[in-house]
């Protein structure tokens, strides 16, 4: 694919509003015919987290926004379905709100169903009916309650036991004589034809909830055509995809939060793990034809598999993918793949190659492509940051299709290696070897041996100084001090603590001098505890013996030893050369 | 009196938002969601932890999985979790028993935990049990993951054979992972299928024309044809996706040797060196390479350094030995070649280098009595061209005995040069795929 292809851009910028503001995830967005005259409006659900909004229901007539509706709760997902074959042809809009499934119909609420709640323990049931009666003790009876696994309580025990005592009568007495129910959200939705393949055709709700139940809906009565798990392990529907009818033959793909993908038949209660992925899924497509599923990781790959679970390709993407959407293209008779990126692009895959890309303002957050008003093929891109852009594909594009071949692997560009030029300096060196090399290579010996041998010097020499008054281990560290000029002297020590954390104790300083020269007030000092980057100074006075003539000796060194109590390797040693005594001060 | 909404009301967005990347948002909303069940959701406790661990803080994310296993001890995916963090922590012991208590918990055999069961006893060192989970993870997942471990482990105990086998079951069930292709090359190079080899590694190379590892190993093969300039081109794409990869600087240093392009190639092994300074073989190579251009000081120490990591390979004291003999070092030439000999007794490259050393140093006798074994030796084997023409030369120079002294030196120095040639020749031979097994690990 060349630039020059790239540049003239197979899609016609229709219209783009930044200020719509919108909070649309994926699936909640679907082009649909709802007011049955054959001109496509756009509808989507516009979530509000705040707890003092509410979420909406919006319909886009063209680009007009023409209904809004408040809905009761935060959807989880938005599809639209052709409940009967009465004329004109009207399709329902259901949105799933909690465990509710509201049906909208020409704009209108039509009906609302609810999933049905699952057992709850019957001890549960029993404290319930408890509470009802009069003169209950709510805290014995709230222990029962306690002994049930939470998990399997329904959210008003739940609630019960998450508040502070003096709420609990209030709330009791709110629920006596109800029965508690354990409903579970629905997460996921999508639709199935019931009979027959046709766009108009009638098909039923597919409805997957917390709990790893999927339902099938009758579209009618809204009665549960089938009920089964999503697997014989927990698992939580994320994404569901169907593919084939009702009434015939069917598979209901479902890529799980577990990070499996799991696939249910027709008749099965259960549904088949069918592929183990070692990443997050992101998102999911069907690819109807070769029954392919398209997965995007969070790892940046979309990954390709048959419906036997095989993996058919992988291919890396740009950056994170945020959500996937088929694009069918009838006209030439394929199915493209529209990738949303962060950081604001759509990539456009057929198979594994990219074959062509558009912008959009940001990170988009929704996809829909297909018929809006009267046109075709229109993609709406709804973005993280609340666009909406709707972009119109030519007739024209064929996206270069029959000619794929021609793209073949990348050609690879062949660089020469990155070597250094030979330097003036290494061929003279390398001259000068060829010339002497036998000099070169004595005297380098010689100088070897010279060098390892005064290493050998210099580590002989620091073994037997002692002067090294630092001990790396204990991390304490000892300086001295001597004042005076003799022949009495005053010794300052000072012990620092270097560790930061742990402080020292059970030390004790130990003075080592000839009793024949010095006399020390104290040869042995105990230390306290010294807290962690702190000091401690002590002081002895150092008493030169002067000999009978009164003069003073030739000065020596007082050794000082650091240990720790009962222990008979001093941590540190350090000796002290103590200065000669001043003669003219002993005259005076 | 409308009933309270459940606790894992949002628990789908909290997730949806999460695999989005939209981690800010997430983070607010599990804290809403934890601050509203008064902090029982397992679910937002859980996604935390991930989010925390993703974000490197192991330690947090740990507390937060804890709590979640206090919510729900039989949470089987928690307590995978919490193996996981401590797995990244390098605290295998207490991983594994996480993995085992998972293993208890969990309600149906799940491959993962046997993978996972199976790596932190590879790096406890238990190479057998972890055998025996790796092979319980292969049967239930099929997963490449899964098999790599099991060839890592069966190669670690130097099983190739075996490990070949398992490699080539991997290929079946994922077959267009490079990583699967490419390892099973290497190791059929290893064992010397060489075909093979290049079957896998090429079709490795179909799927991802810069793998830069099937490009070092299809460059090795082609490289031991003799068809030094098509490996070169394979090893500059290498290079350039792989910049530090001390096994390709070190053949295409090989393959400009072989092309008689001495600076080029010490150039190459010089860096080859500078990414791993304690690699004897790119040591020993820089040595040849050095006594190749007339440099024996400098090879010396190269082919010093080498013998000195690695005090068991013949080839290098027989490569000192001739630097020692160029530097009238006689004494000590003899004394690396007698170690040389004494590694490996009848290895022909090594006698004739002795024996020309022999003949320059005037020692005739020991040389034509080492000579005669080497002929000996020449009937045995099957030993390449160059040696046997270094070994016509050596028969007419003792051949020619009372020739003046002057002629015979210089036509040894002349088969020196030669036979050095030859063990290098050798040593490029056998050594790239030698080089590729450190690079594996």
């Amino acid at each position: 694919m060349s630039r020059g292809e790239l540049n003239i851009s197979r899609w016609l910028e229709a219209h783009s509003d930044r200020s719509a503001g919108l909070n649309t995830f994926a699936r909640n967005a679907i082009l649909a015919d709802v007011c049955g005259d054959g001109d496509f409006r756009l509808v989507l659900t516009d979530v509000r987290l705040e707890a003092d909004k509410r979420s909406r229901l919006k319909v886009y007539k063209g680009t007009l926004l023409t209904s809004d509706q408040v809905l009761p709760d935060i959807p989880s997902s938005l599809i639209s379905f052709y409940s009967d074959e009465l004329e004109p042809r009207v399709p329902s809009i259901a949105v799933a709100c909690g465990s509710d499934l509201l049906i909208y119909k020409n704009n209108k609420p039509f009906y609302k169903f609810c999933v049905p709640p699952s057992p709850i323990t019957p001890l549960e049931e029993e404290t319930w009916k408890r509470f009802g009666e009069p003169n209950c003790d709510f805290a014995q009876v709230m222990t029962d309650l306690k002994s049930v696994r939470f998990n399997q309580l329904s959210a008003r025990s739940q609630e019960l036991l998450t508040l502070p005592p003096e709420q609990v009568p209030e709330y009791i007495t709110r629920f006596t004589g109800l029965t508690p129910l354990k409903t579970s959200p629905i997460v996921s939705m999508t639709t199935l034809n019931r009979f027959s393949e046709d766009k108009s055709a009638i098909a039923c709700p597919v409805l997957g909830t917390e709990s790893g139940i999927i339902y099938i809906l009758d579209s009618q009565t809204f009665t549960i055509l089938h009920q089964a798990d999503v697997c014989n392990v927990r698992t939580t529907p994320a994404i569901i995809k169907t593919a084939g009818m009702f009434d015939v033959e069917y598979r209901i793909v479902i890529a799980c939060r577990e990070n499996s993908i799991c696939v249910l038949r027709r008749g099965w209660l259960e549904g088949k793990s069918l592929i183990q992925m070692t990443e997050d899924i992101v998102d999911m497509v069907l690819v109807p034809g070769d029954n392919f599923i398209v997965v995007a990781t969070a790892s940046k790959f979309l990954h390709c598999y048959t419906k036997r679970g095989q993996r058919v390709w992988s291919a890396p993407v740009f950056s994170p993918v945020t959500c996937l959407c088929l694009v069918p293209l009838k006209h030439l008779s394929t199915h493209l793949i529209a990738v949303g990126l962060k950081g604001g692009s759509v990539h456009l895959y057929h198979g594994r190659q990219p074959v062509d890309y558009t912008n959009s303002p940001d990170s988009p957050s929704a996809l829909v492509f297909g018929q809006l008003g009267q046109e075709e093929h229109v993609m709406v891109v709804i973005t993280m940051a609340g666009t909406i852009n709707f972009k119109i594909l030519k007739r024209t594009a064929d996206f270069n299709l029959s000619n794929q071949d021609k793209l073949a692997a990348p050609t690879l560009q062949t660089k020469p290696l990155p070597l250094p030029k030979r330097s003036k300096l290494f061929i003279e060196q390398s001259m000068r070897e060829r010339q002497n090399p036998i000099e070169m290579h004595q005297s380098f010996q010689e100088d070897l041996v010279r060098l390892r041998l005064t290493a050998a010097r210099a580590l002989v020499h620091s073994l037997t100084d002692q002067s090294g008054a630092g001990n790396a281990q204990e991390e304490i560290k000892l300086s001295a001090q001597v004042l005076g000029l003799g022949p009495k002297f005053t010794l300052i020590l000072t012990l620092e603590n270097m560790n930061a954390e742990k402080p020292i104790y059970n030390f004790l300083v130990v003075f080592h001098a000839k009793p024949s020269v010095y006399k020390l007030s104290t040869y042995v000092v105990f230390v306290p505890l010294i807290p962690p980057s702190l000091s401690y100074k002590m002081e002895t006075k150092v008493t030169e013996v002067l000999t009978n003539e009164g003069v003073p000796q030739p000065p020596q060194a007082i050794r000082v030893f650091v240990m720790r109590k009962e222990q008979a390797n001093p941590v540190l040693a350090a000796s002290i050369n103590m200065p000669p005594t001043d003669m003219t001060g002993l005259l005076l | 009196m409308p009933e309270p909404n459940p606790l894992e009301k949002l628990n789908w967005l909290i997730h949806f938002q999460h695999v989005r990347g939209e981690i800010v948002q997430c983070k607010n909303l599990i804290k809403n969601e934890i601050k509203r069940s008064g902090g029982r959701n397992e679910f937002a406790y859980f996604k935390q932890g991930i989010i925390l661990r993703e974000e490197g803080k192991t330690q947090e994310a740990l507390e937060s999985f804890q709590t979640c296993m206090k919510l729900n001890p039989e949470n089987a995916d928690a307590i995978k979790q919490v193996g996981k963090c401590l797995y990244e922590m390098r605290r295998f012991r207490l991983s594994l028993e996480a993995y085992l208590e998972a293993e208890k918990v969990s309600t149906c055999p799940d491959w993962q935990i046997y993978y996972n069961i199976g790596q932190c006893l590879m790096r406890l060192g238990e190479t057998a049990k972890s055998k025996e989970y790796a092979h319980k993870a292969v049967q239930l997942g099929k997963h490449e993951a899964a098999y790599s471990l099991l060839i890592k482990i069966l190669t670690s105990e130097g099983d190739l054979r075996s490990a070949i086998s398992v490699c080539n079951a991997a290929i079946e069930s994922c077959p267009d992972s490079v990583n699967l292709l490419t390892e099973t090359g290497l190791l059929c190079l290893k064992l010397g299928q060489t075909q093979f080899a290049f079957e896998r590694l090429s079709s490795a190379l179909a799927l991802d024309p810069v793998c830069a590892k099937a490009l070092l190993g299809i460059g090795c093969i082609t490289q031991s044809h003799d068809e030094h300039d098509v490996a070169l081109t394979k090893y500059k794409v290498a290079v350039s996706y792989e910049p530090n990869s001390v096994a390709l600087w070190n053949n295409i240093g090989l393959c400009f040797y072989s092309k008689q392009k001495y600076v080029a190639a010490i150039s190459c092994l010089k860096r080859a060196l500078w990414i791993s300074p304690t690699n004897w073989r790119v040591l020993f190579n820089l040595g040849l390479v050095h006594l190749a251009t007339y440099q024996p000081a400098s090879a010396f120490n190269f082919l010093c350094a080498a013998v000195n990591l690695r005090p068991d390979v013949p080839h290098s004291f027989t490569g000192l030995g001739c630097a020692l003999f160029e530097l009238n070092d006689g004494e000590n030439a003899e004394r690396a070649f007698k170690q040389a000999m004494a590694l490996a007794p009848d290895d022909p490259v090594i006698v004739v280098n002795n024996v020309v050393c022999l003949a320059g140093m005037d020692r005739k006798e020991e040389a034509k009595d080492l000579f005669q074994k080497f002929n000996s030796l020449l009937q045995d084997g099957v030993v390449s061209k160059e040696v046997v023409a270094i070994a016509e030369k050596l028969a007419t120079v003792f051949e020619v005995d009372g020739n003046d002294e002057s002629y015979k030196n210089e036509e040894s120095k002349d088969v020196i040069n030669k036979s050095i040639n030859e063990t290098d020749e050798l040593a490029s031979g056998d050594l790239s795929p030698r080089e590729l097994a450190a690079d594996e690990v």
